[in-house]
């Protein structure tokens, strides 16, 4: 073999690498030209019958022209490869500017989303959260809260019942939670009762005959209406903001001595927004619940969960609470 | 109650503006519930002698009228549309360029003929509600007065909530004593009153304890006619209808004085003598407002020779009522035990100004105050001379008793963490009118009589800060009293929510009232928690389950074009307390979850509950995807999750056939073989009942059992598992099984056949086809192999497919190869 004979191969392999337009003819040249059948390959089997003269020479003629194919057809690779992942990439384009079609997790009500913030700030002070049923003893909802058999409170214009010869009622607030727990244990005492209240209220855009709680009850010793304030205080800056102030109105409950209403303050025509009840646990409640009223006094309060997320919220009729349109549950 | 002001600054001084007034009232209790302004606008409109009148010639309904100009002399001529008056009356002229509120007036032709401005009724000028007529005013009233002179027409009149144990607000005096309190001030002026008549008056006998004084004066020469513009006036301002001048000034008398009164006809009262007592039940009376009562043995009445004349405390009776011709009159004050009007109040659904002020409780020193007041008012208005009096002490019961209270001042100075020694207390106090003894840290003090709500230490301290201002109370955190924060069950049942939220399910909350009947969801019974007084038929009792709530929202926003939805409710069913539920659920838990009453009687059980539904199109923000509606699957997904993050789960499942859910399509679902829920496709009549396009699925799910206590290890913290890192070993097998062989009873084969080296196992495939038999299908699984000790080979491969080979054989299934 001579060198015109190894470069009209060299010419014809780089002619088949350039002529290959895509990586399976490159693939079927380089088989071609430098395979285990390719003429180089043939050639190279062939050298052993030539002379050690012949063969040094022919050797290295076919190294040689094994190296600047194998280059050539490194060089084509790599230029077709590019080329191709550059249409495999433009014909991968996805518009990823449409919606995200996927399941979309559900959204906690606003309810209990502004229940568990309100219930987070009084668990942040040291309170627990205590619970109890919603179909309740009379006594319980009323008669150990202080409120007396002929109380207008306890008649069926305000108060549901299922028996009222057994005096059960749909309890109408979650104070004998409250109750519930000062019988079973001895302050200290630092509750949240959160859940469903019930009163003999028709709909309407103002009114539910069911309704959301959130009441607090602390019993200790030495505690004061200063306490009261400084709770009411804390509560209303974290659920209205920073710069809110609390103003304390005297009130009346049957179950607090001294009773305050609670305002917060708030950007309307007085400045001021009523929020809650609160007061002084009346120690007739105390003593009645097993509590020495001499050596313990507490603050209790409720907040109107409905109310706070009306307001914080612009909610304008409280039936979009309850009527659980898809479009109010999804902007919350 | 209504305060016109200048009827209040009478009695008090009162040195603020009004927007500060109205500030200092709320901030002490008083609440301002609105300050309206009766006939504000009232400008130029005189009183007028009506000189002529001739019928319209052109309408029948309407007169020609001339009366007196501005001067009180001089002719105007109006058309008027009004005949209750006559030549010589005095009226009210609005003439051209007078106001009444809402207009100015000018000349207009009515009819062809000119009216210059109009006469004007009581309503036209906000004073009261008549307009049956125009006002027609006392000849004493002088000519071509303006009537905002003469009367403060258009003054501010502040309205105040009446907190329910101060009783002693729902007066102007009581009001201004509370001001003289606030302000540190005192009352001022004096009311006329009349002489006490030295002549015995009319028997009374009380016959029952719930009267505390019982005060009735003879009144004779009485002349019954219309009020004067003054009295008629403030009873407009304070929203009570004027009638004559005698019921008049029995209103104007309990506004001013806080005591109710009622005017007899002597002459009406059978036998002229009066019996205070209980009713015997039964007896009939019709009361003032022409309503006939039957009254029950706990009704107070006054009773005369003939009978019932009066529900005392509530409502007169018709029959003894004061008319045009009454002549002797009977004026009653009397002080009545606060319970015992409440009870017939309520009753009778009849709610008076008098009850209301009973209810309350009366200052029982006040009575024969205001009986001569309104003998001295009833001189004026009506003629009338006071020729005899009655006065009768009643019982000294409980409810009357005016105990001193001992309170220390120390005590209430730390309660309220203000800095108020004791003297301080007794000052403000003193101001509220208790007598108070200072003696050491200790204040011994008296009530005043009008005060029955301070009875106690705590009663005191509240006094004491709203009189000092509950502005003045600091605000300071609590000390740290308990080691607070949720339970951890209370954190579960959040985790569950958010469980149920993660797969897609909107959480909703409605209102658990249902009607008679309810879709049958987890252990459905007839029991129901029916209401004694329901708001509706169609919330007649307490939701057995949450189905109906979630399929009526699902209906809702069907209703409302929306091609899918998913929603959840957490919360508590109800159920009478012998409900099967009962026993299902005390099997699993014990009785601990039942609530008591305080006696340890039973409560309906009330256990929480999660309740799933769905139909239609999934979609999220922007975008719906028809091609993939919500499934059972979706259902059984998410309480699978919420039993797993409880640690019971996944729950056992059973085909199940129950009313309105589809037979082929429904599981109960099982903790320890109980049934503790159901997941499932609505039947396609109930879909249809329900508005909705099938598939409607639906799940339910008795929460409680997850969330309460339970001794086992499952509630204690998960162990983290060994991450074994051998390699594994993934097999694929197909099982062809008939149709009887559910998947849960292959898994569970498969589970147990394929030994200990068995990591995992997860469906992926399911086919029938012409090459299976009838009646059967081809399940795939992966098995997932893996030793936590050595690498695996094929030849443990070969191992497990043998044996679950021969194990699936058994329940007449076999390995497709």
């Amino acid at each position: 073999m001579d060198a015109s004979e190894v470069d009209a191969l060299r010419i014809a392999a780089l002619a088949a690498f350039s002529a290959a337009t895509d990586s399976g003819d490159l693939e079927q040249a380089r088989i071609d030209h430098l395979g285990r059948r390719s003429p180089l390959a043939l050639a190279q089997k062939q050298l052993g019958g030539l002379t050690d003269e012949e063969r040094r020479r022919v050797g290295a003629l076919l190294n040689e022209l094994k190296t600047a194919i194998t280059e050539a057809f490194d060089a084509r690779h790599l230029e077709l490869g590019s080329v191709e992942l550059s249409q495999r990439l433009a014909s991968e384009r996805l518009d990823l500017t449409g919606p995200a079609r996927r399941i979309r997790p559900g959204r906690p009500h606003l309810l209990t989303q502004v229940e568990a913030e309100i219930v987070d700030v009084f668990l942040g002070m040291g309170f627990s959260v205590a619970e109890g049923p919603e179909v309740e003893s009379g006594r319980f909802n009323f008669d150990l809260l202080n409120i007396p058999p002929d109380h207008p409170a306890r008649g069926t214009m305000d108060t549901i019942y299922v028996d009222e010869d057994a005096d059960i009622v749909l309890r109408t607030h979650t104070s004998p939670v409250q109750v519930r727990t000062m019988l079973a244990q001895q302050p200290p005492i630092a509750v949240v009762c959160p859940g469903r209240v019930y009163r003999a209220d028709a709909v309407d855009a103002t009114h539910s005959p069911v309704f959301t709680q959130v009441e607090g009850l602390l019993v200790a010793e030495g505690i004061t209406m200063a306490h009261l304030r400084g709770t009411l205080l804390a509560f209303a800056k974290a659920l209205f903001g920073d710069d809110r102030e609390v103003r304390l109105r005297p009130s009346f409950f049957p179950f607090t001595e001294p009773s305050a209403e609670v305002d917060v303050s708030f950007e309307s025509a007085s400045g001021w927004l009523e929020i809650l009840g609160s007061g002084m646990v009346d120690p007739a409640v105390l003593a009645g619940c097993g509590i020495d009223p001499e050596r313990y006094s507490g603050f209790a309060f409720g907040i109107g969960v409905e109310r706070v997320a009306m307001l914080r919220h612009g909610v304008a009729d409280i039936r979009d609470l309850y009527d659980a349109d898809a479009r109010f549950l999804a902007a919350f | 109650m209504r305060l016109p002001l200048s009827w209040l600054t009478s009695m008090v001084d009162v040195d603020l503006p009004l927007s500060d007034l109205v500030e200092r009232l709320s901030a002490s209790g008083l609440e301002v519930e609105g300050v309206t302004t009766p006939g504000g606008g009232v400008a130029g409109v005189r009183t007028a002698r009506v000189l002529h009148h001739e019928p319209h010639p052109d309408a029948d309904t309407l007169r020609l009228v001339d009366v007196t100009g501005p001067d009180g002399d001089g002719q105007v001529r109006v058309v008027c549309g009004a005949a209750n008056f006559d030549v010589g009356d005095v009226v009210l002229h609005a003439a051209v360029g007078a106001s009444i509120p809402g207009m100015t007036l000018e000349a207009r032709t009515i009819r062809g003929q000119v009216s210059n401005g109009m006469l004007a009724s009581a309503r036209e000028l906000g004073l009261g509600d008549d307009h049956t007529g125009i006002l027609v005013l006392g000849a004493d009233v002088p000519l071509g007065a303006l009537l905002d002179e003469l009367v403060p027409i258009g003054e501010p009149v502040i309205e105040i909530a009446v907190q329910p144990d101060r009783g002693d607000h729902l007066s102007i005096r009581g009001v201004a004593r509370e001001l003289a309190a606030l302000l540190d001030t005192s009352l001022r002026g004096t009311l006329d009153l009349a002489a006490r008549p030295s002549a015995a008056g009319a028997d009374v006998s009380l016959e029952t304890d719930a009267v505390g004084a019982f005060i009735a004066w003879t009144l004779e020469g009485v002349a019954v006619r219309r009020s004067p513009l003054w009295l008629r006036t403030r009873l407009a301002q304070c929203g009570v209808r004027a009638i004559d001048g005698v019921v008049d000034v029995t209103n104007y008398v309990m506004l001013e004085l806080g005591q109710p009164l009622h005017a007899f006809d002597l002459d009406r009262v059978a036998g002229g003598r009066l019996r205070v007592c209980a009713a015997a039940g039964g007896e009939q009376l019709r009361t003032l407002d022409g309503v006939d009562r039957t009254l029950v043995a706990d009704d107070l009445v006054i009773h005369d020779a003939e009978g019932p004349a009066s529900l005392a405390g509530v409502m007169g009776g018709e029959r003894t009522e004061v008319h045009a011709g009454t002549t002797r009159i009977l004026l009653e004050g009397a002080v009545w035990e606060p319970a015992s009007i409440r009870r017939t109040s309520r009753r009778l659904g009849l709610v008076s100004e008098a009850s209301t002020r009973f209810e309350r409780r009366v200052d029982p020193e006040a009575a024969a105050e205001a009986v001569a007041r309104a003998a001295e008012l009833m001189r004026v208005t009506a003629d009338a001379r006071a020729t005899a009096a009655t006065s009768v002490a009643g019982t000294t019961g409980a409810w009357l008793a005016r105990p001193r209270v001992v309170a220390s001042a120390g005590r209430i100075a730390s309660l309220l963490a203000l800095d108020l020694d004791a003297d301080a207390q007794a000052g403000l106090l003193r101001r509220a009118g208790c007598e108070v003894v200072v003696e050491g840290g200790s204040l011994d003090v008296l009530p005043p009589s009008w005060r029955g709500d301070l009875e106690r230490p705590a009663d005191l301290a509240e006094e004491v800060a709203r009189l000092h201002g509950f502005a003045h109370i600091p605000a300071e955190l609590p000390p740290l009293v308990a080691r607070g924060g949720r339970s951890p069950l209370q954190r579960l049942e959040q985790s569950l929510r958010v469980a149920v939220l993660a797969h897609g399910f909107d959480e909703i909350v409605t209102r658990p009232f249902v009607g008679t009947d309810a879709t049958a969801g987890v252990l459905p019974s007839h029991g129901r928690v029916r209401l004694a007084n329901p708001l509706a038929q169609d919330a007649a009792a307490m939701r057995p389950g949450l189905l109906d709530g979630l399929l009526a929202t699902l209906r809702r926003n069907r209703g409302q074009g929306r091609a899918g939805m998913a929603v959840m409710e957490l919360g508590r069913i109800h159920r009478p307390v012998d409900d099967l539920l009962g026993s299902a659920l005390d099997g699993l838990l014990g009785e601990g979850w039942r609530w008591q009453g305080p006696d340890g009687q039973a409560l309906p059980l009330q256990p929480r509950a999660l309740g799933l539904a769905a139909f239609g199109a999934r979609m999220g923000p922007g975008w719906l995807d028809e091609r993939s509606g919500w499934q059972v699957e979706d259902v059984l997904a998410a309480i699978d999750e919420v039993a797993r993050r409880a640690d019971v789960g996944p729950l056992a499942r059973r085909p199940i056939e129950r009313d309105g859910w589809h037979p082929g399509r429904t599981v109960a679902l099982l903790l320890h073989g109980v049934e503790v829920g159901i997941a499932g496709q609505l039947h396609p009549q109930a879909s249809e009942a329900w508005d909705l396009p099938e598939p409607v699925v639906a799940g339910e799910l008795l929460l409680e059992v997850l969330l309460q206590p339970r001794s086992d290890a499952a509630a204690e913290a998960a162990a983290a598992p060994r991450l074994v890192r051998h390699p594994a070993v993934v097999v694929d097998v197909a099982v062809v099984a008939p149709d009887v062989c559910s998947v849960a009873e292959i898994v569970e084969v498969l589970r147990g056949s394929a030994g200990a080296l068995l990591d995992e196992i997860r469906w992926f495939d399911e086919f029938r086809g012409a090459q299976l038999p009838d009646g059967h299908r081809s399940v795939a699984f992966r098995l997932r192999l893996q030793d936590p000790d050595r690498q695996l080979s094929d030849t443990d491969a070969d191992d497990v497919l043998a044996r679950i080979g021969a194990a699936v054989s058994a329940i007449g299934a076999s390995l497709r190869t």
